[in-house]
């Protein structure tokens, strides 16, 4: 049973719709800058969406009761993934949403609370809970059913992505909404300060120079149909997920093997899935963090699969900064654009070639005929996974 | 069909390792009965790690040695609330040490998959590595990931589930009325297979977790598989629905499964492994409940309204 991408929907620092995600990528403008934001008490380079809660619930006609901002960017994009679609009796319709944070964003306001020993706000912590974010998003569109979220880092929405496709071939489902969704939050931004990986300029993905990531906020969902569900719908198709895989790199806690196990794991499982043929991936939309490690480990994974032959990739992450759980739903719409337009995505930053790996990454925004795209998202503990879109 | 090889569970009851222990049930849940977990965990690591982890490695090492397995095809774990200890620990330190250094281990060990992940690293496992996070039912679709990957390929999965108590929890749950029993942790795991070995405890026969709470779920599940009644049911207990549960099953014996383990998001784990048990060792008084027929068991999961969690363990016998 085929897996087919019939929708998308996302919101970012470079735009809050599909549209103007595209413009950005073409007029190769990042969404990050150096700003103060409230949960964080220097100005960081960051890459905010320009929405706030507010401006949120009003646009999307959000209820009143407690929403973290990470369901609120999540209904942001399934607004524009689900369109039309409404619910049809003999359709089955699944959401797996995913976050890393779920609710953090709320929770370090009544944590500031309850510390100062003022009374708290409780309804702060309400939406505590990454289940909670997932449940309020497939509410607000009327999903119920199965609805469930995973968590696994910086991987998170890759893996949704995956098991809705799993799910699709095993016909546990007609129609499932899948993605991702992380806010910006003072507990991510220290995190990374403290592991001494967060960019103190902005983050060069891919450069001999790169000295970490900058974080940013989003989300990103896309609609995935069998046959069945199509034909009920009537909606047209975008691509295919033709191939997934996840594999634990089972080194470090944080780090990334330099030999980049895990990451290889993926990759070959999945184009092994996909039956798609090496040659035929015309364009690899990477992890490309913009951390030493990452970026290494990564480029080292994809010496062990291509060899000599590597298609044209490049990060995108100097664009939307690194999304965190939303990042591989973020990237698997810029895949489907990749194949629906026939271009090649940009890197931005990138100015000295690695010397371990020689490797260069594209840096203009061009025409190219795109037959298949592998997207890589790669976690904390190890997680790696593998995503190949193909033209239909 | 998908067999039980080994179940491995830490609680509030004296669940490690202990087969026969649905007979000894306690009514004093005050304390976590932990193992040595210098028997499973590097003793160097111990120390930084949080409770729910040690709690993990321990089942997950525990599990897959009494499987006769050396290593995992996967690993899927749920949470409801993940790491809770170094995330409340993290955060203190972002909110009280505003602008300083702050040393990383918490903020490592805080996302949600560092159980499975812990687990990988511990076992060497490169294979499949999930974390399923949906408040009560978390358990139950990590269980329906481990069935839909046994339908996918052959080989041992290492499910299931974990969650830690934390003091700051207790104000939050004291405001939402959720405090009726004492606040816990739990963590276990269960090594799935495709195939029987000499090792089989029980057959996991089906698991369904929807977001409904209609009165039919229950009849249609027990229909798709071909059953009226259970032998017995372990529900949650906590919104006083045995009454109404019974009503459906006027000659189920049910135990009531949250006063026995107390009160967290993945407690149904903590019910599958006393299912097995009282399948396995045919006890037939549990906590004042007769037990008279060992064939089949039923988990229903109405912890938060509006969510089931059903879960159907069969007898094997080889």
């Amino acid at each position: 049973m085929s897996v087919y991408v019939t929708g998308m929907g996302i919101i970012s620092a470079v735009g809050n719709n599909v549209a103007e995600n595209l413009s950005s990528l073409k007029e190769r403008r990042s969404g990050i800058r150096k700003t103060k934001l409230a949960c964080h008490p220097h100005e960081i380079f960051a890459a905010p969406v320009n929405l706030s809660d507010e401006d949120l619930r009003t646009r999307f006609q959000v209820s009143n009761t407690p929403h973290s901002r990470t369901s609120l960017l999540g209904i942001a994009a399934v607004a524009e993934a689900w369109g039309s679609n409404k619910h049809l009796p003999n359709v089955r319709t699944a959401f797996i949403g995913s976050t890393s944070v779920g609710g953090m964003d709320k929770t370090e306001k009544y944590y500031r609370q309850a510390l100062e020993g003022n009374s708290a706000d409780f309804s702060l912590v309400q939406t505590h809970d990454s289940g909670n974010t997932s449940e309020k998003i497939a509410h607000h569109f009327g999903i119920k059913g199965y609805i469930n979220t995973l968590s696994t880092a910086c991987s998170s929405a890759a893996n949704a992505l995956m098991l809705a496709a799993r799910m699709l071939e095993h016909g546990h489902a007609d129609r499932i909404v899948a993605g991702g969704s992380d806010p910006l939050t003072g507990f991510t931004i220290s995190g990374f300060q403290s592991l001494m990986i967060y960019d103190e300029d902005w983050c060069k993905p891919f450069d001999e120079n790169r000295n970490g990531l900058n974080l940013g906020e989003g989300a990103a969902y896309l609609v995935l149909e069998n046959e069945k569900s199509i034909s009920a719908t009537g909606n047209k198709p975008l691509c295919l997920l033709k191939g997934w895989s996840n594999a634990a790199d089972a080194y470090h806690q944080t780090a990334s093997s330099p030999e980049g196990k895990g990451a290889t794991l993926a990759m070959k499982n999945a184009i092994e899935k996909s039956g798609v043929a090496l040659s035929d991936i015309s364009y690899i939309n990477a992890h490309g963090t913009g951390t030493k490690n990452n970026d290494l480990s990564e480029s080292t994974a994809l010496q062990n699969i291509f060899g000599k032959n590597i298609p044209p990739f490049s990060s995108t992450k100097a664009f939307t900064g690194h999304t965190l759980a939303a990042a591989g739903a973020i990237e698997a719409v810029y895949s489907v654009l990749s194949i629906v337009h026939q271009v090649l995505l940009p890197g931005l930053n990138y100015k000295t070639v690695m010397s371990e790996t020689g490797l260069t990454p594209v840096t203009e925004y061009k025409s190219c005929q795109v037959n298949a795209v592998l997207s890589n998202s790669f976690g904390f503990g190890g997680n790696n996974t593998s995503l190949i879109f193909k033209k239909i | 069909m998908y067999y039980i090889q080994s179940s491995a569970y830490i609680s509030h009851q004296d669940t490690f390792r202990k087969k026969g222990f649905s007979k000894n049930l306690s009514e004093n849940i005050s304390t976590l009965i932990k193992p040595d977990y210098k028997e499973f965990i590097n003793p160097a690591l111990i120390r930084r790690m949080s409770e729910v982890l040690r709690m993990s490695v321990a089942c997950g090492s525990a599990a897959l040695q009494d499987a006769g397995v050396k290593t995992a095809d996967a690993i899927i774990a749920g949470t409801g609330l993940g790491c809770l200890m170094d995330t409340e620990k993290f955060l203190n330190n972002v909110i009280t040490i505003q602008g300083g250094m702050l040393p990383p281990t918490s903020f490592i060990q805080s996302t949600h998959n560092t159980i499975a992940g812990q687990l990988s690293l511990a076992l060497s496992c490169h294979s499949y590595n999930m974390t399923h996070t949906q408040n009560s039912l978390s358990f139950e679709y990590a269980l329906s990931d481990a069935m839909l990957m046994l339908d996918e390929q052959q080989g041992n999965i290492l499910a299931g589930a974990a969650d830690e108590y934390i003091d700051p929890l207790q104000p939050v749950a004291n405001h939402f009325g959720l405090n009726r029993f004492p606040l816990t942790s739990g963590a276990g795991f269960f090594v799935l297979s495709d195939k029987a070995s000499a090792h089989t405890n029980a057959v996991l026969a089906d698991v369904l977790a929807i977001h409904d709470s209609d009165e039919n779920i229950c009849k249609d599940f027990l229909e798709r598989n071909h059953l009226s009644s259970p032998d017995f049911i372990l529900t949650d207990g906590y919104h006083d629905d045995t009454k109404r549960i019974s009503q459906n099953f006027s000659e189920t014996p049910v135990i009531p499964y949250t006063p026995l383990c107390g009160m967290y998001a993945t407690s149904s784990a903590f019910a599958m492994h006393l299912a097995i048990d009282i399948l396995q060792q045919k006890t037939e008084q549990v906590s004042g409940t007769a037990i008279r027929q060992h064939r089949n068991a039923l988990i229903i999961n109405q912890l938060l309204p509006g969510r089931t969690g059903l879960i159907l363990i069969k007898n094997y016998e080889a």
